[in-house]
């Protein structure tokens, strides 16, 4: 494998990240412009509650809002770039400032459960696509079936009574909070509690954290789960259909071989597209499950933003979610090109 | 199966829903989803129906003319009731039948919804679709950037800000979701498109010199749609589901009006598990309904996609 | 008698009922012989190669017997037909561009095959011994560079050198049975004729009994020693290359020919450049009695109501009522 060629493969990779994140700001800014037409209107979105006609005008010339649109786009751009993302009228705080507080709280325990789904939903498909139409086939549609048409905030619901109210006593799993309130946060290194926690050898506050985590972790998991496996089983049965299957077992290969080492090999190609969709996914799984279970991140910030009228807040928040799921876009490229050569060599 | 790829001429429109239906009643699955989905579009024509001459006549009592109670009748002294031979699902924090006030929503929470939504999104999407197939160039790559933006963002999370910015009514929750959700409908009939632009039968159209608006509809269209209309089943379920997370976290409300994803809410806001049945009732009526979607949509596309054996 | 296959029978399960696709196949092939199975899409002649390799898809019912060294291959379990897959049977796909593992180079999947070879021939695996072979098996099939060939991946191959890949393979298993389905079409008129003398040299070198299917009779005539000719899943002629091609008996087999000018020739007799009117009959609604009635320029009554029966005429099987039925 050419190293330069695979070079070359990252960097045309990355340059289309780049523009895609150019045309998602293009894209936001567009709606925010058209739904919002006059200056005065765009100072809403940066004024609190209740604002004067004073105070409307000094946003207008404070932010340029009367700019041509062009000059405003590219305004816009740098800011973007440099981290500004404006100053949250409600808390008075950067926006970049509050968003970078309560992200790591909702990757701490987003990212361990898209890992989970993917994990089990391939077992579980390449197990069910292999058993197609007998009972470990069935049994596995039949649950994935039931939690993709679940709403989240019923899988949260579930978990709630199962396992706080039913098995309560055994667990003894937390209900609300991402940790015990009477712990003190730990000092500020990377900004990631869990990791700060792990590093300062702050072991209850780890312990805590922790068992906070669980039920989130399952609900988001339960969420995403049934579209994940329903694809991943779609995915296994069009490969093992597919010629190059078949002169595998004609060649002699065991079926063993045959369905993993070939079929489950050549389906993880379209699988990586999956879990991308997986994570994107698990963004709304876990926006419910912040709000079921009291857990202060992105999606705390975003229901209380909506109920105090703060829509710049949640622009800004959508904007960090875009951003996160084009850059894990980019990594599944990446993906792409380790597990396909169609892909990287020409 | 072989695919018969032509003009299609209108054959017995009936005769052929009915062996539509056989097919996907082969499959249990299938065919519990086809039940519910007829009930639940049923039921909302039948209500929407009752809520038109309600309003048309001036008497509102139609609107719950099917209903064991009037959903808005307040009741304080019998609130916060468990489910009962009188009230089969409980009532709320102000004594209000919850069975009722499950009925009497599901055309607006989730039928008009779902069916607004997706018929535009497949009209928006075929449009654009289609003729960035058709055509390519750099309105192919245009269109191509676009929806990879869109598409960045997960649905519902987008759905949220543009609802937000638009002020969070049902209205502006409506129009939200159509903007998020053509984008996958341009991709998937952009791809179907380039499957069949290279079928020969539309070199022959050309060559007949066919007038590009006959084109559109009698070739490229009711030929990309096959695949197009199995997805759309399942997405019905999907814009449901959307539409309640929305209304859960707080958007797309209309004041006055019972929603389902906000009755959940509300149940677990004022005590869960204590007045479980509050929570629980409306978000089972949406797995339900997502559930029929979901089965039917499958089956759908299974039998479409050659991948039913039986 | 290396393959003798006896009233078989292949049906498919599908949404619109059962397809009943292959019946009365009574056929024996003998090792060095080349069999060109000829038919028209939709014949059933891939379901065949495929049910002799046991490769059928899932919703497929078959019942007779396909006999190999005096086992029933139809009754065997999976993991016992496993170990006649590659070494007795193996099947040449039609499609090139599909018939190879996408993520793995040619060398890989060549050296797996030389692996089963040995593992099954009781040898002790050795990678240089199984690169020896590939490399060898490559050189075979006229690559210049086998060892550049070995490194790529199929994506960068032609299609006729995937094929040519393919081939490697069956010479480095040494099947007792190969099955070509169609290896050629996908493939230019130039790379065809490669291939096609490629595998003549080839056939003369394996001792296979070598099942060649293609719809094609002439390319059927240039590559076999005998001709099976199959419409709507059953067996219509079966006889020696060149006098089913001077004489052909059955009125399916003479259209066949008139629709080929070079071949025409060699009938006895005045039959013109023509094409066979009609088309074949879909297997969800086969006609009664002789499957090819419909369009049969001999037809008599008796072939609209009953099947004819395989019958022997000398060196010659035929099913049709025009040479009796016994």
């Amino acid at each position: 494998m050419a190293g330069r060629d695979f070079v070359v493969f990252v960097i045309r990779r990355l340059i289309n990240a780049v523009i895609t994140l150019l045309i998602l700001l293009l894209l936001m800014f567009i709606l925010v412009h058209a739904i919002y037409t006059t200056p005065l209107a765009l100072a809403r979105l940066y004024a609190g509650p209740h604002p004067t006609m004073a105070q409307l005008e000094t946003i207008v010339k404070e932010y340029h809002l009367d700019a041509p649109l062009y000059v405003q786009f590219i305004n816009y751009l740098m800011d973007v770039f440099a981290g500004n993302l404006g100053y949250d009228p409600i808390y008075k705080e950067p926006e970049a400032y509050i968003i970078m507080h309560y992200l790591p709280i909702t990757l701490t325990f987003m990212i361990p459960a898209v890992i989970l789904t993917v994990l089990v939903g391939t077992v579980l498909g390449a197990v069910a696509a292999a058993n197609r139409n007998k009972w470990g086939d069935y049994f596995i549609r039949a649950f994935y079936v039931f939690t993709w048409s679940s709403p989240p905030y019923f899988i949260a619901l579930l978990v709630l009574l199962v396992f706080v109210y039913w098995l309560g006593p055994y667990t003894h799993l937390p209900a609300s909070g991402y940790v015990s309130s009477l712990l003190p946060r730990p000092k500020v290194i990377t900004g990631w509690p869990l990791i700060d926690a792990i590093i300062e050898h702050d072991w209850a506050y780890v312990d805590s954290y922790l068992v906070h985590m669980v039920l989130p972790i399952l609900t988001v998991f339960l969420y995403s789960f049934g579209v994940y496996t329903r694809m991943a089983r779609n995915v296994t049965l069009d490969v093992l259909e597919s010629d190059y299957v078949r002169l595998a077992y004609i060649k002699g290969l065991s079926r063993r071989v045959v369905v993993y080492r070939v079929g489950l090999r050549n389906a993880l190609i379209p699988l990586v597209t999956l879990m991308v969709l997986t994570f994107a996914l698990s963004w709304t799984g876990a926006y419910v499950a912040e709000d079921v279970f009291d857990y202060h991140g992105m999606g705390y910030i975003t229901t209380v933003a909506i109920t105090s009228v703060d829509p710049l807040m949640v622009y800004d928040i959508t904007l960090f979610v875009g951003i996160s799921v084009i850059i894990a876009n980019f990594i599944a490229d990446i993906l792409y090109g380790v597990l396909d050569p169609r892909v990287r060599i020409t | 199966m072989t695919e018969q790829v032509v003009e299609r001429r209108g054959r017995g429109f009936a005769a052929s829903i009915w062996s539509w239906v056989k097919l996907i009643s082969r499959d249990p699955a299938g065919l519990l989803g086809l039940i519910i989905v007829v009930a639940f579009v049923l039921w909302s024509i039948i209500q929407g129906i009752l809520e038109l001459l309600a309003s048309y006549l001036k008497d509102p009592r139609l609107g719950w003319l099917l209903l064991p109670y009037n959903p808005f009748i307040q009741n304080l002294a019998g609130a916060f009731q468990p489910p009962s031979w009188a009230h089969l699902m409980g009532t709320n924090y102000i004594g209000q039948d919850i069975l009722s006030r499950i009925l009497y929503s599901i055309p607006y929470s989730a039928a008009y919804p779902a069916f607004l939504v997706v018929l535009s999104a497949i009209l928006i999407g075929a449009v654009l679709g289609i003729s960035a197939g058709y055509l390519g160039g750099w309105w192919d790559e245009v269109l191509m950037r676009v929806t990879d933006a869109f598409l960045s963002i997960p649905a519902i999370i987008l759905a949220i800000v543009v609802s937000v910015l638009l002020k969070a009514s049902f209205i502006g929750m409506i129009y939200s979701f159509i903007i998020v959700w053509w984008p996958i409908y341009a991709r998937l009939f952009r791809a179907e498109t380039l499957r069949v632009k290279a079928m020969d039968y539309i070199a022959a159209a050309q060559l007949y010199g066919v007038s590009p608006l006959r084109l559109f509809f009698r070739y490229l269209f009711i030929n990309t749609i096959d695949p197009i209309i199995a997805y759309a089943m399942l997405d019905f379920g999907n814009v449901i589901l959307g539409a309640s997370i929305l209304n859960f976290i707080g958007v797309g409300l209309q004041p006055g009006l019972p929603i389902l994803g906000e009755m959940a809410s509300d149940g677990v806001s004022w005590g869960f598990p204590k007045y479980w049945w509050w929570a629980i009732f409306p978000s089972i009526t949406i797995l339900i309904i997502a559930l029929g979607f979901v089965l039917l949509g499958d089956r759908l596309q299974d039998i479409i996609g050659g991948r039913a054996a039986y | 008698m290396l393959l003798s296959i006896k009233d078989l029978f292949v049906g498919y399960r599908t949404v619109m009922g059962t397809l009943h696709v292959l019946d009365d196949v009574n056929l024996n092939v003998d090792k060095g012989e080349i069999v060109g199975i000829v038919g028209e899409s939709g014949s059933g002649k891939s379901t065949l190669g495929q049910a002799i390799a046991r490769v059928l898809p899932g919703n497929a019912v078959a019942s007779g017997r396909i006999m190999v060294d005096g086992v029933n291959l139809l009754e065997l379990s999976e993991g016992e037909m496993e170990k006649y897959r590659g070494t007795t049977v193996f099947m040449i796909l039609q499609n090139p561009f599909t018939s190879l593992n996408p993520v793995k180079t040619v060398g890989y999947q060549l050296m797996e095959a030389a692996r089963i070879r040995m593992v099954r021939s009781g040898e002790r695996y050795s990678e240089d011994r199984a690169y020896e072979m590939a490399i060898q098996a490559l050189k075979d099939l006229r690559f210049p560079d086998p060892e550049v060939i070995m490194l790529r991946y199929p994506h960068q191959l032609s299609g006729g050198q995937i094929q040519r890949v393919v081939l490697a393979m069956s010479l480095i298993l040494k099947p007792k049975i190969l099955i070509a389905d169609e290896p050629t079409s996908a493939l230019d008129v130039t790379i065809q004729a490669q291939v096609i003398n490629l595998f003549k040299e080839l056939s003369r070198e394996m001792e296979s009994a070598i099942l060649f299917i293609t719809h094609d009779i002439s390319l059927a005539y240039v590559i076999s020693t005998r001709i099976v000719v199959l419409y709507a899943g059953r067996i219509m002629e079966d006889g020696d290359v060149e006098s089913i091609i001077r004489e052909p008996m059955h009125p399916y087999t003479q259209g066949l020919i008139a629709g080929v000018p070079d071949l025409s020739k060699f009938v006895s007799g005045r039959v013109k450049l023509q094409s066979i009117p009609g088309n074949p009959p879909s297997f969800l609604d086969l006609p009664s009695g002789c499957k090819f009635h419909p369009r049969c320029p001999y037809v008599k009554d008796i072939c609209k109501v009953q099947e004819p029966p395989l019958t022997r005429h000398n060196n010659r099987v035929i099913r049709c009522w025009l040479y009796g039925g016994g």
